[in-house]
This record gives C-alpha cells, sequence and structure tokens, in this order.
C-alpha cells in the first residue's frame, strides 16, 4: 500500500514538474539560429547576434563589461559559443544536419563542408557597404579569397591582418629551447648548431646533474603525442635553414617542393637524437610521454632543452616556473638560432601577413539579418572598438602616457591574467577579424604582448642578463627576423584546403600514422641504419608523391596568382 | 529451516582456515578500499592545491599550497545555477519516469504468457548491439521537435535496454505462485504490477535507479548537441565542460604568454579546474547513494510461498 502511495506522490510530483518545466520552455522559447534579435531595452535598441566558432574558448559572462562597452557603442553584440568535446567536423556536420546555424559561424578544418552545404551566405556584393571590411584587405588579398571557392567570398579570415607594421617581442613558434642557466654556465657561447646544442646540453648535464633541491636534471625531451608530433618531425626543415611551411620545404629559388623526411639532414637529425638517447641526455620517457606529462615535467624546471612551439607549452609553464621562483635559478627558456652545420641562415623566426584563405568567419543563411551582421563586424574594426578588444579600457587596463604610449602596472598585469577577471572583464571577439602589428593609432602594439616596453618590464634578472649577454631585446633578436620568402608561404594553410577523399589527403595520414610508429623506434634503436632504412621502407608505401605534387600544385597556383599583382606593383613603383 | 543455518553457524569452531581465510579477506578488502579511495583524496588534495604548484607534480593526499581559487573560478562560471537546476530536474524527472517506464515494460517482457515475448526480447536486445549513429539521430531528434527543448533529455532515454533486462530478469526470478494468488484473489495487471511486482523488486529498481540517476547526472553530450544554441537548457557538466576545454586553450594559445611570465597570480590549469569540477560533481552522487543503500538488499520473498 504505502509504495504504492509513494509512487503516485512521486508521479503527481513529477507531473507538476512536467507542467512547469513545460511553462518555462514556452516562456523561454528562442529558437535556434533565428538570426538577430532586436530586444528594445529603454531607448536604445541592441541587436544581438549568435556564433560559433569551432575552436574550443572561453565563454565570457553575459554582462561582460568590455563587452557592454562595446556594444553602448556600436549597439549590437554577439553569444559567442565555443567548439566542447567535440571536433570541428562533428560539429559541423551536425549542423549541416540540422539545416540551423548561429548568424556567425567559423567551420575551422570544417568550412569546406559548410561553403559545399551552401550554409554561407555569399558576401561578394556586400562588401562595398562596409568601409571597414572593404579596406580590411588589399584587393590581391580579396581576390585570394575568391579565388579559394570558386569566385565568391563565403568568409573572412581574422588573423591575416597586420596594420602599419609586424611589431615582434616573442618567438611564438618553433625552436630548441635552452635554459638561461645552461647559456650562463657556459658563461654565453654562440650556438649555432644542432651538435653545439647537444654538446652543451651535454656538458652541463654532466657538470650539473641534479638542480638545486637534488632532483635530476633531464638533457633534453621530446613530444610524440597526436598532432603534437611536430615537435619531432619537422626539425629537419628548420635545421636546413627553411622557414615553417609545414610538411614540406619549398625552394625559393626553383619554387620545387621538397620532401624533408628522406633528407640527408633528416637522417643526420634523428641520428643524433638516437646517439643523445643512448648517452642518456634524451629523456627515456621521451617518445611515449602523454602531453600533460611533458608540461608538468618542464614546469618542474629539470629539463634542459627541448624542441616546441613557444605557444604549445609557455604559458603553463613560464607561470609554473615563476611560481616556484625558479627563474631565479635560471629555469626559463630562450630560443637558440639552430641549423645543422655552421654557414646556414636559420629561418625559425618568420614574419609574414599572407593571408590564411582556407577559413574565416562567414555568415550563415540562418542570419535574418545579414546586413546588421556585416555592420556589426565592420563596426569591430573601428578604432576606438579595436583598441577595447585587444586593451581593454584606459586607466582600467592600461595607462596612457603623454605621448599616446600604453603601459600597464604589475596590478594590472597580474589581473590580465586572471581566469575570472577574463571572463567578467575583458571581450576581444577573438574570432571576428581583427588587426595584428600595430593599434590603429599607428603608436602601439595591437596587443599588449607585442609592446616591447611591456615586453621588457618584468623580465627575471637572468632572462635579462641572457638577453643583453646576446645583444638581443627580445626573443626574435635572439634568433632574427626573416621575410616571408615567396607567395606560396606559409604552404602548411593548404592541407587543411583538401577534400576528405583527395589522395594528397590520405597519403599525407598514412605518413603521419607511419612517423607515429617508427620515429620513436629509430630514436630509441640499437641499431640506428637497419630501423632507418625499414622506416624509409615504410614512409615510401604511403605514396608520400601524392601529397607532394598536390603540394606542388598548390605552390605553382600561389605564385602565378601573385605574379599580376607584383608585375602591377612593380610598374606602379616605377 | 533458517534456525538450523543458525545452529549450525554456532556448532562451526573457528578453525586455523577460517581465521586465515578472514584475515586475508580483510586485508584484501582494506587494500581495495586504499585503491579505490586513493584516486578520490588526490583529485580532492590537487583541487585544493594551487594549480601551477599542481604542475610540478608530487601532490598525493594533502594540498602543498593551499587555495580556494580552483573552486572559485569553476563556481564563477556562470549559467552554473541554471545548469545546476536543469541538471537535478533531469536527474529527478528523469529517474522517476525512465524507472516507472522501464519496470512497466520489464513487467509485460516478463510475463509468461505474453504472446510476442520472445520476439520483443529479442527487439530489445538488438537496439545494445546497433545504434543510429550520430547524424541519424540527431536528424530523428530535430524532426520530433526534441531538439532547442529539454525534452530531449528525457523522453529518448526513457528506457534502456540493458535496465529493461536486468529488471526483467529480476522479475522473472520472482515466484510465480504470488502473483497467482493475488490473481485468484481478483487483481488484474496492473494491481499485480503496483502491489505485488513493484514492492517486491525494490532491490533492483534502486540499483537501475542509481544508473539511470548517474546516467542523467553525468551526461552533457546531449546539452552540447541538442541545446548548443539554448543556454536556459544547458546542464551543469556541459558548463563544467566548457569551462575546462576553454582553460585547456587559454593555456595553449598564444594570448597570455607575455603576462605568464611575468605574473603567476591567480592562475587555473586543465588539472586543477578537473579535479575541482570533478569533486563538485561528484559530491551531490555521493550524497545520494546512502539514501538508496537500505534497498540493496534482497530477501524480501523469502518464506512468502511453500513450494
Amino acid at each position: 500500500m504505502r509504495p504504492a502511495k509513494r509512487l503516485l506522490a512521486l508521479a503527481v510530483a513529477a507531473s507538476l514538474m512536467v507542467t512547469s518545466m513545460s511553462a518555462c520552455g514556452a516562456g523561454g522559447s528562442d529558437s535556434t539560429g533565428s538570426g538577430a534579435k532586436t530586444g528594445s531595452t529603454g531607448t536604445s535598441s541592441v541587436k544581438q547576434f549568435k556564433a560559433f566558432f569551432t575552436v574550443a574558448g572561453t565563454e565570457i559572462n553575459d554582462d561582460n563589461e568590455v563587452q557592454q562597452k562595446i556594444t553602448d557603442l556600436i549597439g549590437a553584440k554577439c553569444k559567442e559559443t565555443w567548439l566542447t568535446g567535440q571536433s570541428d567536423t562533428e560539429a559541423v556536420g551536425t549542423m549541416i544536419a540540422g539545416g540551423e546555424y548561429p548568424d556567425f559561424i567559423e567551420g575551422g578544418g570544417a568550412t569546406n563542408a559548410l561553403v559545399e552545404a551552401g550554409a554561407l551566405i555569399e558576401l561578394d556584393n556586400y562588401i562595398d557597404k562596409y568601409p571597414n571590411i572593404k579596406n580590411y584587405f588589399t584587393q590581391q588579398q580579396w581576390d585570394q579569397l575568391k579565388a579559394a571557392h570558386g569566385g565568391h567570398i563565403y568568409y573572412l579570415p581574422q588573423f591575416s591582418v597586420t596594420h602599419d607594421k609586424k611589431t615582434n617581442t616573442i618567438h611564438n613558434d618553433e625552436a630548441f629551447w635552452i635554459q638561461t642557466r645552461v647559456l650562463k654556465w657556459a658563461n654565453y657561447p654562440k650556438v649555432t648548431t644542432m651538435d653545439q646544442y647537444f654538446d652543451l646540453i651535454e656538458r652541463y648535464l654532466k657538470a650539473n646533474p641534479t638542480m638545486k633541491d637534488g632532483t635530476k636534471n633531464i638533457g633534453y625531451t621530446t613530444l610524440t603525442d597526436g598532432g603534437k608530433i611536430f615537435c619531432l618531425n619537422n626539425a629537419p626543415m628548420f635545421l636546413d635553414g627553411y622557414p615553417n611551411d609545414g610538411s614540406c620545404i619549398v625552394d625559393p629559388k626553383t619554387q620545387k617542393v621538397i620532401d624533408y623526411n628522406t633528407s640527408d639532414t633528416a637522417k643526420l637529425y634523428f641520428k643524433k637524437l638516437n646517439g643523445e638517447y643512448k648517452k642518456g641526455v634524451v629523456d627515456p620517457e621521451a617518445f611515449t610521454q602523454k602531453y600533460d606529462q611533458y608540461i608538468s615535467k618542464l614546469s618542474t624546471g629539470r629539463v634542459l632543452g627541448m624542441i616546441d612551439q613557444y605557444w604549445d607549452f609557455s604559458s603553463n609553464v613560464n607561470a609554473s616556473l615563476k611560481t616556484q621562483k625558479l627563474d631565479e635559478q635560471g629555469c626559463e627558456y630562450v630560443p637558440l638560432p639552430i641549423t645543422i652545420k655552421e654557414g646556414i641562415h636559420n629561418q625559425w623566426h618568420t614574419t609574414y601577413s599572407v593571408m590564411n584563405v582556407s577559413s574565416g568567419v562567414g555568415i550563415t543563411t540562418s542570419c535574418q539579418d545579414v546586413d546588421g551582421a556585416l555592420k556589426f563586424i565592420n563596426d569591430l574594426l573601428s578604432p576606438e572598438v579595436v583598441t577595447l578588444r585587444n586593451w581593454g579600457v584606459k586607466g582600467v587596463d592600461y595607462n596612457e602616457d603623454a605621448n599616446g604610449m600604453f603601459t600597464r602596472t604589475q596590478a594590472m598585469r597580474n589581473k590580465a591574467n586572471d581566469t575570472k577577471y577574463k571572463a567578467s572583464h575583458l571581450c576581444s571577439y577573438s574570432y571576428f577579424p581583427n588587426y595584428g602589428g600595430m593599434l590603429l593609432d599607428n603608436k602601439n602594439a595591437a596587443t599588449p604582448d607585442e609592446q616591447i616596453s611591456e615586453f621588457q618590464s618584468g623580465l627575471s634578472q637572468n632572462m635579462k642578463d641572457t638577453l643583453k649577454a646576446y645583444g638581443a631585446k627580445t626573443f626574435v633578436d635572439m634568433i632574427g627576423d626573416n621575410d616571408a620568402p615567396g607567395a606560396w608561404y606559409p604552404l602548411w594553410t593548404f592541407a587543411n584546403t583538401l577534400a576528405s577523399d583527395d589522395p594528397a589527403k590520405t597519403a599525407s595520414a598514412k605518413i603521419d600514422d607511419t612517423q607515429h610508429q617508427y620515429l620513436p623506434k629509430i630514436c630509441m634503436a640499437s641499431d640506428f641504419d637497419s630501423a632507418w632504412n625499414s622506416y624509409m621502407t615504410a614512409y615510401k608505401a604511403c605514396k608520400p608523391e601524392n601529397y607532394f605534387n598536390a603540394a606542388q600544385k598548390e605552390v605553382t597556383s600561389r605564385v602565378n596568382a601573385a605574379k599580376k599583382y607584383e608585375t602591377s606593383s612593380s610598374a606602379s613603383s616605377k | 529451516m533458517a534456525e538450523e543455518v543458525l545452529s549450525y553457524n554456532k556448532k562451526r569452531k573457528h578453525t586455523k582456515g577460517d581465521r586465515v581465510f578472514t584475515i586475508c579477506n580483510t586485508v584484501y578488502m582494506v587494500l581495495f578500499l586504499l585503491v579505490t579511495l586513493y584516486p578520490v583524496l588526490n583529485t580532492l588534495a590537487i583541487s585544493f592545491n594551487d594549480a601551477t604548484d599542481s604542475l610540478r607534480g608530487g601532490i598525493y593526499l594533502w594540498p602543498r599550497e593551499f587555495t580556494l581559487y580552483n573552486y572559485q573560478t569553476v563556481l564563477s562560471q556562470q549559467n552554473l545555477v541554471t545548469g545546476l537546476w536543469i541538471s537535478v530536474a533531469r536527474t529527478v524527472l528523469g529517474t522517476v519516469l525512465g524507472l516507472l517506464v522501464t519496470a512497466l515494460l520489464a513487467f509485460m517482457c516478463s510475463r509468461p504468457k505474453y504472446l510476442l515475448k520472445k520476439q520483443m526480447n529479442l527487439f530489445w536486445v538488438i537496439t545494445m548491439y546497433v545504434g543510429g549513429g550520430l547524424i541519424p539521430v540527431f536528424l530523428l531528434f530535430k524532426g520530433l521537435q526534441l531538439t532547442n527543448s529539454f525534452w530531449v533529455y528525457i523522453i529518448p532515454g526513457l528506457t534502456g535496454a540493458f535496465n529493461l533486462l536486468v529488471i526483467r530478469s529480476y522479475m522473472e526470478g520472482l515466484p510465480v505462485s504470488l502473483e497467482e494468488s493475488a490473481q485468484l484473489d481478483g487483481a488484474g495487471y496492473m494491481t499485480i504490477f503496483a502491489r505485488i511486482t513493484l514492492p517486491l523488486c525494490t532491490p533492483v529498481l534502486a540499483t537501475v535507479a542509481l544508473f539511470i540517476a548517474v546516467g542523467h547526472w553525468n551526461s552533457w553530450f546531449d546539452a552540447m548537441l541538442y541545446n548548443r544554441m539554448s543556454p536556459q537548457y544547458t546542464t551543469l557538466q556541459y558548463e563544467l565542460m566548457k569551462l575546462l576545454s576553454a582553460v585547456t586553450t587559454m593555456n595553449s594559445s598564444s594570448g597570455a604568454t607575455i603576462d605568464s611570465m611575468k605574473s603567476s597570480a591567480n592562475a587555473v590549469t586543465p588539472t586543477s579546474v578537473r579535479s575541482a569540477a570533478s569533486i563538485i560533481t561528484m559530491v551531490p552522487i555521493v550524497c545520494l547513494y546512502p539514501f538508496l543503500q537500505r534497498y540493496f538488499v534482497t530477501g524480501m520473498t523469502l518464506g512468502a510461498v511453500k513450494e
């Protein structure tokens, strides 16, 4: 009897909940991708957009302060949502299946799928009406963008524009990194070749097997976890003095695509790693560790050197070293201009403002106010809003001196690094078009990161000493700056534009698998040569030529597309 | 018969073998307890430890640099309250309705006289091995107007083959005579279900309720897939997941590199956020368990029938 009664009571409670829920649902209904909703609050009406970006990102609070300031200025705001726990293809796949989109979308690796599904609006005829958008790209860039999709513009790449000049403080890309204590110990020697680099680490390790607190030092480590295998496999390209074209080298003179995986330099490099592994300089876990293990290892300050992209380790590792005051022991990393032998000019750092045409933010067919959406982007590119997006609020996030230069106090820097503050205060609309290089005032760098004064203030003494010893003001000075080698650069942008059934894509996927399987083996092999030979056999079976032929075609077409601008610009300069 | 067992136990002397067994058993159980408890305590310690300090590793049972910042970060995530409310609602509603529907269905499938018994059972088993795939299911739910609604959490999951089989097997184990005697007294199927079968099934119902509740409480993928653009139907776990993935990218993007070189103040890492979020998630379910535990006892049918 009683259980039955209880059951009945539960059922009644449930049905009550059901009714209240459905009432809620009806009240708060807000159909997806409904396009701009004009909610009038008081006198002003604010346009509300929704955006989805196929990258993981931080969702800011609805009452974010900078966002509110921007909204007050331009009369529109956008609710941004980011990728969570899915790949870009999966997320876009379900959206295409459902036929419902937010107003703005960035497709990432699935951009082609969006275009093919007809989800993005052709922007060709709208652009001229919006001066900030129109001037955002040069005519050449617009044409490149059109060329990527049969003569139409479907999206706006966000990160391809450098205003005024490129500001370089950090080298955010790949390099051989070394701790400042190693350089200091050897009295800041000139290190330019791979052999010198490993030799220095080896000597230091022999002289200093442990840290101050007794933990063992690790000479060199690397990473092969998933996509992060780039830490291991692409060094031969840089060692031969080429910039980062991704999976191949492009000879600047002949514009020929060269496969660096099979080059002599590659063999030398892996042989070196193999030798150092046997000597115990290379971390025994280097080829099996996961990314988080790698980061925690670097965070202990034990690792003397490694090759990586700066963005891949800096944020976590730097903060942790700082907390433990390991910067005072010289555990921070600086990049070195390493090549395979003397006399080769390194191009680890290459400044370029070449268009990445493979993806960008587009406006979807679900958007009901295309003009409003474009006006939103247009307004986001106005000087005042750009400053708000990049630097925050004057007097709160930065100060302006008499010359109009921006500075920050340590308290401001701390706040800018605070997770909660970022969500409640800062709003960069980071996946909408923005300017790199300089702010539109032509005085300050586009972001605090790139402001030289910001870079230098607050560096640790060890870091200052090291930079000074090499006559460098910034990381970029440590390794030197280079211009983009040609119109094809960087070629890695083309890999994303390949269709999934393209033989080139298949080949590149197979190469990736083979490298994951073989590279750790050859680095740890007792007999290097036979391991190398079996790797080469497996590598050739991937039909790499399919990939490199496609890459070659891409280089040729990019170079040809750029030619007409070169002649016209040289004619006009005459 | 019960008396016999008791007196037998009394009479038995504790032999050497018994003692060895007891000792081994206790040692094994204590070890097992430690093995299961350690990860929880470790997570707890990390969640209270300074994030950048945790990166160094070496945190075991006790935080090294105590901080509440990880929890502050997680709890200051907006929509957390909405998410919590929706999560609780879907857990309560989903469990009650799911249990009712599954039990009814199991009751039907366990009737020996049911004509399509074999076929229906096979039909359910098939769903355990064959799924529709992500996009077809999405299209189906969209067609049924379930996307961008709360009901996508409840309706599709009302019954599941596994839970159905668990309850059905239990019901089949109940003595048929109980049902027959009720029928003799004039009870219909609904009465038998409500008054005989369900009360006898409490242990299995408690078990399945726990399965369903934990499933509802933990799930976030459906919130992301079907209600991505409807923040009013977000769930707690989806919000935590979003925060986690945001922290993961934030720490690997170029934006904060300079700042991190100079200031270590108030930073969180994926590990610290994950730990704090795990603890926050775990607590309600841990609290639920003791209340369900008392139903995990069998033997109500003992002595009801003499066969």
